[in-house]
């Protein structure tokens, strides 16, 4: 841990959140625990993830509200394409109401479309539309909304109650044109499927030329880290079960990861086990160096040491990603008991005094 | 089990509090079923409808209604999917047309095949069938199924339509047909015309709905209904092919929507009128009215927000004074 602890100077635990991200794919009784859970462990933020197929997030998430009275709750993340932004827009009114304004809304390209043959070929309009149309119902603005994919006419006022006019806003991607959006309009930017401290600076660079142009401080927006996530005592066990676990989406978050190169052979050798749906075959392709980059995966004190690198380059949030061990609750146990308290006491002590005086005013 | 049902609508503007109360409330004063609206603008159904579904046990919860326009198929599937899970199967969910998507730019034309790629793919997924579908509107692959377990393989459909092409294609596979804003007994009688295969007599049970107004004073309901059901009045008086209704109201009506004189939009609403589009009057005069509807071969009748002059007072009024007086007047 030496070499990142030495680095993590600038960031302190008062700078950062320890987030988890689920799938959705449990009952709902199991959403109420998990948030339950958090809170008791002291994590900060929860997302549910809105990938195809999965459980729409936002009913997870009115069950969490429920469950809950201070983790902020997000959808991570919405896509532009299933739900018109109207929906978007009443949806988090209302989640909002339920949870006393803890929630925040992700906004990403979405994966997988293709299997909805939609057309994404206008993604960018089509975040910007979204954003833009939840934004002016949210704000009751009149006039409307014009936009290349989605539009509002002057007389579609929000009739229901609205408890904060603007909800803060997190765009998902790795993609620069997407992050210059975000770096001019958005609170976060979410990179998936990504553990890799080194995504970070990249990220920043990325989101710079937004911030530039909308004149906002070099540091926003913040930048989130998720990835699967399976920690367990035994080291091998967890990287196991990582392998199966992130193999789906492996192909898509290697070749979007500018800083590390994985070798093609592996991708080629593990396409025919993805087709056959054997994830557990191509998961076992994976080599031990990229699994580091994709997933947190380990015992506690590895999965400490991993975390400690991202947020010393700078990113503001963890999410760590379901399944989060070898059955989930074991998997936040472990988080919450061993790993959580380590990150405090690591980012505790590394405090730096100017930033000591800071806290104490 | 009752061969009929009473139920409640809600349209979403109130807070999630707000909702509980109601839904504790109508279960406990013996309604069968609570739907809430999908109505354009107002709150997603499938989220008030999660708040009503952790703190009631028996009474059925519906959706009434999506429109396929704003939600893709798959999203409709997993919040039925998760909501189904969630009540123990008390769910059901509806399928209109939808009203008012011109204020989104959306191109209706066409509605029949969007609703029937909805049904085609919402079925398919929360039975597991893997077998894709294409569709003029929405398409699925093969293979792609969802990533959860719905609670039961099929959740009942209600279509809503007062048109006769949709109502044949809700003969083929809803549950339930409901002519959304009507308080017509006659209407039943059409209704089953539309969707009841003529040699067999079988189709999909009948509800009526409407706004509803109930108080002591006959007068004050009369003019509160007006001014609650203008909107809708707007939208479907045209469709009852029972009544005829004055082009040049219906027109001045429109101006005076538009620029939000509901009240006086609803002013101009004939008496005898209003009465096909709404419960409005005294406990003995709704309870009396929804006994006909129910009389003339409807399952179910709904009584749609307000309630009353305000909203607790009208449903207290309908569990305590409506809903015993309808089980009576059908006793009898």
């Amino acid at each position: 841990m030496t070499s990142t602890s030495l680095e993590v100077s600038a960031v302190s635990a008062a700078d950062v959140e320890f987030g988890v991200r689920l799938g959705g794919t449990l009952p709902p009784s199991e959403y109420a625990r998990f948030a339950e859970h958090l809170e008791v462990h002291g994590f900060h933020a929860a997302t549910v993830s809105g990938d195809l197929m999965m459980q729409p997030p936002a009913l997870p998430l009115a069950t969490m509200a429920a469950a809950s009275g201070r983790l902020r709750l997000g959808v991570g993340c919405y896509t532009p394409w299933t739900l018109h932004p109207v929906e978007i827009a009443r949806q988090l009114a209302y989640l909002d109401h339920l949870s006393d304004g803890r929630i925040f809304m992700g906004v990403a390209r979405g994966a997988r479309m293709t299997q909805l043959r939609i057309d994404q070929s206008n993604a960018l309009s089509a975040i910007e539309d979204c954003v833009n149309v939840v934004r002016t119902l949210l704000a009751q603005a009149d006039g409307g909304y014009r936009g290349r994919v989605y539009r509002l006419a002057p007389n579609a006022v929000a009739q229901y109650p609205i408890r904060r006019a603007a909800i803060p806003l997190m765009i998902g991607t790795w993609s620069p044109v997407l992050a210059a959006y975000a770096g001019e309009h958005a609170d976060e930017i979410q990179l998936c499927c990504c553990a890799n401290a080194d995504m970070v600076a990249v990220m920043r660079e990325y989101a710079i030329v937004g911030s530039k142009r909308a004149g906002r401080p070099a540091d926003e927006p913040r930048i989130v880290l998720a990835a699967v996530t399976v920690v367990d005592d035994h080291a091998d066990v967890a990287r196991s079960r990582a392998r199966t676990e992130v193999a789906r989406s492996f192909h898509e978050a290697a070749s979007l990861d500018s800083t590390f190169e994985t070798d093609p052979e592996v991708l080629t050798r593990m396409a025919p086990f993805l087709l056959a749906g054997d994830y557990e075959s191509a998961g076992r392709l994976i080599p031990d160096d990229a699994l580091a980059r994709f997933t947190f995966s380990g015992n506690a004190d590895q999965i400490v040491e991993q975390a400690m690198g991202v947020y010393a380059a700078g990113a503001a949030r963890i999410e760590f990603g379901a399944p989060f061990g070898t059955t989930p609750h074991r998997g936040i146990e472990l988080l919450g008991r061993r790993v959580l308290p380590a990150l405090r006491a690591v980012l505790g002590e590394q405090l730096s005094p100017v930033r000591q005086v800071e806290r104490s005013r | 089990m009752t061969r009929y049902e009473v139920g409640i609508g809600l349209a979403g503007a109130l807070t999630p509090g707000e909702y509980r109360e109601i839904a504790v409330v109508a279960e406990r004063g013996g309604f069968d079923a609570i739907t809430v609206f999908g109505d354009l603008m107002f709150q997603p159904p499938a989220l008030v409808l999660h708040t009503m579904a952790e703190v009631t046990a028996t009474v059925r919860l519906g959706i009434a209604a999506y429109s396929p326009w704003t939600q893709h198929p798959i999203e409709i599937a997993g919040q039925i999917a998760y909501l189904d899970r969630m009540s123990r199967g008390r769910l059901f969910y509806g399928l209109v047309r939808g009203a008012w998507l011109d204020q989104l730019g959306i191109d209706q034309s066409r509605s029949l095949s969007a609703i029937r790629d909805t049904v085609e793919i919402v079925s398919r997924l929360l039975r597991g069938d893997a077998g894709g579908y294409e569709g003029p509107v929405y398409s699925l692959e093969p293979r792609t199924t969802l990533r959860y377990e719905p609670w039961r393989p099929v959740v009942p459909l209600l279509i809503g339509t007062w048109s006769k092409a949709l109502a044949h294609y809700a003969s083929a596979v809803a549950d339930e047909i409901q002519a959304g804003g009507s308080a017509n007994p006659e209407m039943v009688g059409h209704l089953r015309q539309l969707s009841h295969d003529e040699a067999t007599g079988r189709g999909p049970k009948i509800c009526l709905n409407a706004v509803t107004v109930v108080d002591e004073d006959h007068d004050a309901a009369i003019r509160a209904a007006r001014a609650a059901s203008a909107l809708y009045f707007e939208v479907v008086a045209r469709l009852d092919p029972t009544i005829d209704v004055d082009e040049e109201l219906m027109i001045e009506m429109r101006r005076l929507l538009d620029v939000g004189e509901d009240q006086r939009a609803g002013a101009l609403i004939p008496e005898r009128i209003l009465d096909k589009f709404a419960f409005a009057g005294t406990p003995a005069e709704v309870a009396q009215r929804a006994a006909r509807i129910i009389d003339a071969g409807a399952h179910r009748v709904e009584f749609d927000t307000p309630f009353g002059l305000d909203t607790d007072m009208g449903l207290r009024l309908l569990t305590t004074e409506v809903v015993p007086r309808v089980h009576a007047l059908l006793r009898g």
